[in-house]
């Protein structure tokens, strides 16, 4: 199981608003694929998916604001459950 | 020499058949791969500092490196990824070197911008923009020499052909018929600024021309073309027929660095270079020909992907390096700096005619070390032209006759390649005493002294040496500003550079003897006025001292405390130190015993010998003639005054030359020397004050 955190995408600011998940929880996902949405205070981008696997948790729902280096989800193997937070 | 075409040229690379081009592919989409990988990662927080990145740009790297030889050698750039891998680096090593860990193919110590491995022919690559390409030829030199017909790929981006470093790189190789093929990756931007905004000849191919070699351009998108291009420059620099200019036209898909948004690019530019994507067009063409099915095109990319997988799990677990490991003297050094006890005053006995000038020991030396190793060799300007001047001050007259041009070299009036060449050389086996004629020209090389030929060795984990010494003469002689400086000082600031300054015939041969001997860079600063050469310089000094027929090595790092006494201590070099041990024989008459020591050595610096003798003395005047600010006597004050504070009965003083470049009339000149009455004012001055730091408190 993999946590993945929000990369620092932004110029002048480490936050990023989540306008869309374009993978939904029990999805299963591959390296380099577009995960979600952000906008931060340069452009809106797509994040890409950085694992191979299933997309087993999404920690921070679409609408939020995520500091870089938060985690926003879990990536895993077929099976594997999500650590306590 | 006109440019080659593509279809002027009956040299073509073989056709590739199924295997072969499917290797092709797997290699490739194992750069795109790492790229992406290390891409994401970074953005995770995985990798310390920042990357540059080649995606675009696999097709150059694998067409250029699947047609080399293990024993090849490449150099590259801040963007090393994909030519490393192409060679032949292990994709888990590479990753766990960007990931700083100890299990990366340098320890951690290279990182992104220094990936590398000496023993597969990487060198650790050149961060500086167009460094490699004044190395390289060297690297070629030494290839050469062995009597192989290996080359040397060096590859550089379009940024880097604007600066000066190609031009004398380019031209040295060309000059000296050296096995080197420049590759220009020219993927239109220097970081964001475009090509065509900083020269006026876009084409870099046709600049081989204005060298006299044969160069090409070719597409850097599809790797064929890469190879064909590619197999035409090894049939030309195999053959003995020297150096071949390639260029690439390519494109990288990423920004320069990681921060970069790429702004400066049009969405439409970026589109028709994407369609030209050198993984999807090249699989696309193999099953469109029929040489591999959409399996096979499939099989290959998913084997490199897990490739890269187990790559990544690898640098992810691995440890981080043991912190203590980044102080190991062996990495620095390849001979660390070994304790070592001053010698004595030059012994007053001896056959006559076995008292001879600096020039002439110095002479003696490099012909004696020419006889008993083969692989040294002088370069430098005016060295060996028969009738020519056989080395500034003359030092190298009759050696050409002797050992033969191959071994003492004439080089073109190209600092930066001079020395350049001399580090590649001996990084690949050779030992290298290259010649700058004036010190002041060592500024022209600073990049390949301070960059390369102190770093390659620690950055490439301690698996490179370079046994290379450089002389320069130094010192005022009525010359003006820009041939009369002292600048030993700057080099005892750079860590991996040893400093050796010579003053005297016998430690002369001792030393510099050592010196080429020593696997590490040794610059050798020699005084003009102490060379005792026949036509006599105003102000000269006669040094001539008893030497021994045979060369002699003494110990790296040793000082000599060329008078023994016990009321002050005097630390100088070349004039200075003539002028202290005259003015300890005139205070010998008042009783007054100066001890009197040169240092001979910078770095690694006798720092027993000097503490030893002022811990018993008290009172130490230090007289060089490099400028007072931040010249060598300033470390040394700081050193002695932190350590030995309660000893010290008086200041430590300094005499040097005023913080003013030299004039050139006599009487300005004079103005600003240290002179001999200067010296004999601070040692008075520092034996008439008594502290007493015990009565006092």
């Amino acid at each position: 199981m993999e946590a993945i955190v929000m990369p620092a995408l932004g110029q002048t600011s480490d936050e990023a608003y989540i306008e869309e998940w374009l993978a939904a929880e029990g999805d299963e996902v591959e390296m380099g694929q577009p995960l979600l949405s952000v906008e931060t205070d340069k452009a809106t981008i797509e994040v890409e998916c950085v694992a191979d696997g299933i997309l087993h948790k999404i920690v921070c729902p679409e609408g939020s604001t995520v500091n870089a280096g938060s985690i926003i989800a879990y990536i895993g193997e077929e099976g594997e459950s999500v650590p306590d937070a | 020499m006109s440019l080659m075409s593509p279809q002027a040229s009956s040299i073509q690379a073989p056709a590739l058949g199924t295997d072969e081009s499917l290797h092709l592919l797997e290699e490739m989409v194992l750069i795109r791969q790492f790229e992406q990988t290390a891409y994401l990662r970074y953005l995770q927080g995985e990798i310390p500092g920042t990357l540059h990145q080649s995606q675009g740009q696999e097709a150059v790297a694998v067409g250029v490196c699947s047609l080399l030889r293990t024993e090849d050698w490449i150099t590259s750039t801040h963007r090393p990824h994909g030519h490393a891998l192409a060679k032949g680096l292990d994709p888990a090593a590479g990753m766990a070197e960007i990931y700083g860990r100890e299990t990366g193919c340098l320890g951690g110590r290279g990182g992104s911008m220094h990936l590398g491995d000496p023993a597969l022919g990487i060198l650790p690559s050149i961060a500086i923009v167009g460094g490699g390409i004044t190395i390289a030829p060297g690297l070629a030199h030494a290839l050469k020499h062995k009597g192989t017909d290996n080359v040397v790929v060096c590859f550089f981006g379009d940024g880097a052909v604007n600066e000066g470093a190609f031009h004398e790189g380019v031209n040295y190789a060309a000059a000296l018929n050296l096995p080197v093929i420049f590759v220009c990756e020219n993927n239109m931007y220097g970081a964001s600024t475009p090509f065509h905004e900083t020269t006026r000849n876009i084409n870099v191919a046709s600049r081989g021309e204005s060298y006299g070699i044969p160069s090409e351009q070719a597409d850097g998108m599809d790797v064929r073309a890469v190879r064909g291009a590619m197999q035409r420059a090894l049939e030309t620099a195999r053959s003995g027929k020297g150096p071949v200019l390639l260029e690439f036209l390519t494109y990288r898909y990423v920004g320069h660095s990681r921060g970069d948004a790429r702004g400066y690019r049009t969405k439409e530019e970026e589109a028709y270079w994407t369609a030209k994507d050198p993984i999807k067009t090249f699989g696309e063409a193999l099953v469109e020909e029929g040489t591999a099915t959409e399996e096979q095109v499939k099989e290959s990319t998913k084997r490199a992907k897990k490739r890269i997988a187990e790559a990544l799990k690898h640098a992810q677990q691995a440890p981080w390096p043991d912190p203590e490991t980044a102080l190991a003297p062996n990495i620095i050094y390849g001979n660390p700096p070994q304790k070592v006890e001053g010698a004595g005053p030059l012994a007053e006995d001896g056959e006559e005619d076995r008292f001879i000038s600096i020039a002439e020991s110095i002479r003696e030396t490099l012909h004696r070390e020419l006889a008993t190793d083969p692989d040294l060799v002088l370069l430098g300007e005016d060295v060996g032209v028969p009738g020519g001047f056989g080395g500034a001050f003359g030092v190298y007259q009759g050696l050409a006759e002797e050992y033969g041009r191959d071994r003492v070299i004439d080089t073109p009036i190209s600092e930066k390649a001079i020395i350049g060449a001399s580090i590649g050389a001996a990084i690949g086996g050779m030992r290298t005493v290259p010649d700058l004629q004036y010190a002041d020209f060592v500024f022209e090389a600073m990049d390949e002294l301070v960059n390369e030929a102190a770093k390659q060795r620690y950055m490439s984990n301690g698996k490179l040496t370079i046994p290379m010494v450089l002389r320069c003469p130094v010192g005022a002689s009525q010359r003006g500003a820009q041939h009369s400086q002292c600048p030993e000082s700057f080099f005892m600031h750079v860590p991996g550079i040893k400093v050796l300054c010579i003053s005297d015939p016998y430690t002369a041969k001792g030393a510099l003897t050592a010196a080429i001997r020593d696997d590490d860079p040794v610059l050798v600063f020699e005084h003009k006025l102490l060379y005792g050469a026949k036509r006599q310089e105003a102000g000269s000094i006669n040094t001539k001292a008893y030497v021994p027929e045979e060369n002699f090595a003494l110990p790296v790092g040793q000082a000599r405390v060329r008078r023994r006494g016990k009321h002050a201590t005097v630390v100088a070099t070349f004039t200075e130190l003539y002028k202290a041990l005259e003015l300890a024989e005139k205070l010998a008459e008042e009783g007054i015993e100066l001890e009197v020591i040169d240092p001979v050595w910078l770095n690694p610096f006798d720092w027993d010998t000097v503490m030893e003798s002022v811990k018993r003395t008290g009172r130490l005047v230090i007289a060089h003639e490099a400028h007072l600010t931040g010249g060598w006597g300033a470390e040394v004050s700081a050193r002695v005054s932190d350590e030995l504070f309660a000893d010290l009965k008086a200041p430590v003083r300094r005499v040097a030359s005023r913080d003013i470049p030299m004039p050139f009339s006599p009487p300005l000149e004079a103005a600003v020397l240290p002179l001999a009455e200067h010296i004999e004012a601070a040692v008075r001055e520092v034996l008439s004050a008594n502290h007493n730091r015990t009565e006092s408190e």
